[in-house]
């Protein structure tokens, strides 16, 4: 292998994809303005939940309860008259859960009797549902304590001089729960996987359709150094991605912390981006056309982002599927990217991922070339 | 416009799909394989967390007050007795998701009749799933202490508290189980129907620009509109019957009820499938190659339609500027469509918005696609 053959390659590849300016936007748009509506954008956790109440009771006993749903988590829209109206505006997805308080709420309470409250929650938002659930038994299982220590004349105050079991709860590694620390880094990995799969794959199919490749490959070129060669531009490009990303948005905008070692970090993902370019070249092996490439690509990436764990914990998949998260390169990125950045972990915490991730960048680089090799000899 | 003409570019188009060895992948095989992959795997349902203990007390109230943890398929024990230093070194490496640490003299200072705390840690790496995580380690905590609360003082007084004499009785409309698997697996059909007819439409100008069959269009009689339009057919074509197939599916292989009328879904899967090959239509008119429009399409396809669709996170619980973006892409609206006739069954009335929003998706990019697609070499 010559190294000036090697450079003057990728240096063609980088001349190639620079001089579509599109692209260049498009790319520079993935690590920026995609990285910032996504980082942004989401509450995974409750919200200004919209909420509804029918209390029948009109007690003090209903009144705090309905007092303490309250901000952030919820928020009172409305009182319906009915509770058809109730269920409309539950139909209509203007409210996520409503409430019915029943007569003789605080009664039942007082003469130390089961008293039930009626939750209406709309399950068509199954996930935010569920923790709008949690959040209102925990409001009204507090009250309804609260209700019978008070009962038999235990106040507030007695309660620190009772048996009680306090929770101090302490979320590590990202203490004030700052949702765009997740967000930032799992979009900024996400664009990475998708370029990094058909970023090459494109560029190798193009030289097919074009003839061009019967050109490199009379030359002295051997076949595997041009696959490295299209596999270094695309790392090249989308490392420039990742530094833009990390150092124009994520650390100055959005105060991400880095607890372990950037450079760990970029040379880590200079491997990951090589393990998913591998894959690009399998997919482009299977390819003759570009509309076939991009419809591979969808095949082979949507599984690798979804089986990755950032969003579906493996340990609630199924067994075979939980499984089956092994060979995707993400699932170990992402361990390796979440854990420099926010658990600061170093090297040596993560040698399974790092060497997971290996094995499988090696294994897809091999068959690819085969692969390719098989289709020109 | 010559509809003859239109028919003749959709016949010429449906020819060149026909003839390529990989169609059926590429028209049904990729629709296919993510539902059945997202279907099965997609589960957002948070169990099994593993979890460690370090027990600095050791007695019979601590290993109660675990046991109320390690006692159901939420929380799975990874290390009973650990030390500090193995919890951290776990924690880092994320192999457990909480930590629970119970003081020392944890019985004696309850038997004494005096509050004790014990330290809850929850992983907050993954955002979604720390939240989860948070909620399900409270209420076991709140259970636990209850019991010891209630036991202490029947102890004391011979009198039996109840601690929680409020029953909350649930009832989740359009999904009585709350089965996650009944709002996922609608959920994944937008966002299918988005990225296909998208990435497949993306090249379909583009391609023939970078090959130099677009000469062909340059010196034929038919005008912009119709090479657009008859372009487009055979993807809305393959698009709206994979709505069918994948619909089919979604009630025969997941068992998710399907409570509206199949006649809106149809009507409501035709107008998006066009809009989302719509997408596609803008791309392939202002890229330049092929290469471009696959990078482009798949950019502002893949995340969007999973993220701002609705599907994972509603729309509600979006920022301002996220909402906006949110409104901008087929997707929500689509989504809107689907959960409206398979979980609510919503008459049409209440769903005019999102067919209108969507028509005026198709007419924008529509005109913006015959607008941009030369007729002559630019």
């Amino acid at each position: 292998m010559s190294l000036r053959r090697f450079r003057a390659l990728v240096w063609k590849e980088l001349l190639e994809l620079s001089r579509d300016s599109i692209v260049i936007l498009f790319v520079i748009y993935a690590f920026t303005g995609d990285i910032f509506t996504a980082a942004q954008g989401f509450h995974l956790e409750l919200t200004n939940a919209a909420m509804s109440v029918i209390d029948y009771d009109h007690s003090a006993a209903s009144r705090e309860l309905v007092a303490r749903f309250a901000a952030p988590y919820f928020s009172l829209r409305k009182t319906p008259a009915s509770e058809r109206e109730m269920l409309k505006r539950l139909d209509s997805g203007a409210d996520l859960l409503g409430i019915v308080i029943p007569h003789g709420f605080q009664s039942d309470l007082e003469h130390g009797q089961h008293a039930a409250i009626q939750l209406f929650l709309d399950g068509s938002r199954a996930t935010h549902a569920s923790l709008a659930e949690g959040y209102a038994r925990e409001i009204i299982g507090g009250l309804g304590s609260e209700m019978s220590m008070r009962r038999i004349g235990l106040t507030a105050l007695d309660q620190n001089r009772m048996p009680m079991v306090e929770a101090a709860l302490r979320v590590r590694f990202n203490p004030n729960r700052r949702e765009e620390f997740f967000n930032g880094i799992n979009e900024m990995l996400i664009m990475l996987s998708v370029l990094a799969i058909a970023l090459p794959a494109s560029a190798l199919i193009r030289e097919r359709e074009h003839g061009t490749i019967e050109q490199l490959l009379v030359s002295p070129i051997e076949p595997w150094e041009l696959l490295l060669a299209k596999i270094a531009a695309s790392t090249v490009v989308l490392i420039f991605g990742a530094l833009l990303a990390t150092f124009c948005l994520l650390i100055p905008f959005f105060h991400v912390p880095v607890r372990g070692s950037l450079g760990l970090f970029f040379a880590c993902a200079a491997i990951f981006v090589f393990t998913m370019a591998g894959l690009g070249l399998v997919v482009a092996s299977f390819c003759r056309t570009m509309p076939q490439v991009s419809m591979m690509t969808l095949i082979v990436m949507a599984p690798i982002i979804f089986l990755s764990g950032a969003w579906t914990p493996p340990e609630a998949m199924p067994g075979w599927l939980a499984e089956a998260t092994v060979l995707s390169p993400l699932r170990w990125f992402n361990e390796i990217a979440f854990g420099i950045f926010l658990r600061g972990a170093s090297l040596g915490d993560l040698q399974r991922p790092l060497t997971m991730m290996i094995v499988l960048g090696a294994v897809f680089f091999a068959w690819g070339a085969t692969q390719f090799r098989r289709h020109f000899r | 416009m010559n509809f003859r003409r239109v028919l003749a570019i959709a016949r010429l188009e449906t020819r060149l799909l026909r003839r390529d060895p990989m169609i059926v992948l590429r028209a049904i095989g990729t629709p296919l394989v993510l539902m059945l992959l997202f279907g099965y795997g997609l589960s957002l349902d948070v169990e099994h967390i593993p979890f460690a203990v370090i027990d600095y007390d050791h007695s019979a109230t601590s290993r109660d007050y675990i046991y109320t943890f390690a006692g159901n398929r939420t929380f799975d024990l990874v290390s009973a007795d650990a030390s500090e230093r193995e919890v951290e070194a776990m924690l880092r490496r994320g192999d457990i998701r909480l930590a629970i640490i119970v003081p020392p003299q944890f019985e004696r200072t309850l038997y004494h009749g005096l509050p004790a705390t014990v330290q809850l840690m929850v992983d907050g790496v993954y955002a979604f799933r720390a939240e989860i995580t948070r909620g399900y380690a409270l209420a076991a905590h709140e259970r636990a202490a209850d019991d010891i609360l209630s036991a202490r003082i029947q102890e004391r007084t011979g009198h039996a508290l109840d601690l929680q004499p409020i029953e909350v009785r649930t009832r989740y409309l359009f999904n009585e189980n709350l089965r996650t698997t009944n709002t996922i697996v609608p959920g994944l059909l937008p966002m299918i129907l988005m990225m296909t007819p998208a990435v497949m439409m993306a090249l379909a100008i583009v391609r023939e620009k970078e090959l130099g069959s677009i000469y062909n269009f340059f010196s034929s009689p038919a005008t912009r509109a119709e090479f657009v339009i008859g372009k487009l057919m055979p993807y809305i074509v393959i698009g709206f019957t994979n709505a069918l197939f994948l619909g089919l599916l979604t009630v025969i292989l997941f068992g998710v009820p399907f409570k509206g009328s199949l006649a809106i879904y149809a009507a409501g899967m035709l107008v998006y499938v066009t809009a989302t090959a719509g997408i596609g239509l803008l791309v392939s008119s202002f890229v330049k190659s092929q290469l471009g429009a696959n990078i482009v399409a798949m950019i502002i396809t893949i995340v969007p339609s999973a993220l701002y669709s609705g599907m994972l996170i509603p729309i509600s619980s979006m920022s301002p500027l996220t909402r906006v973006v949110a409104h901008l892409f087929p997707g929500m609206f689509g989504n809107n469509i689907v959960i409206g006739t398979f979980l609510k069954n919503l008459p049409l009335r209440a769903m005019l918005a999102d067919f209108a929003t969507l028509g005026l998706f198709i007419i924008v990019f529509m005109a913006a696609g015959i607008v941009l697609t030369p007729k002559r070499e630019r």
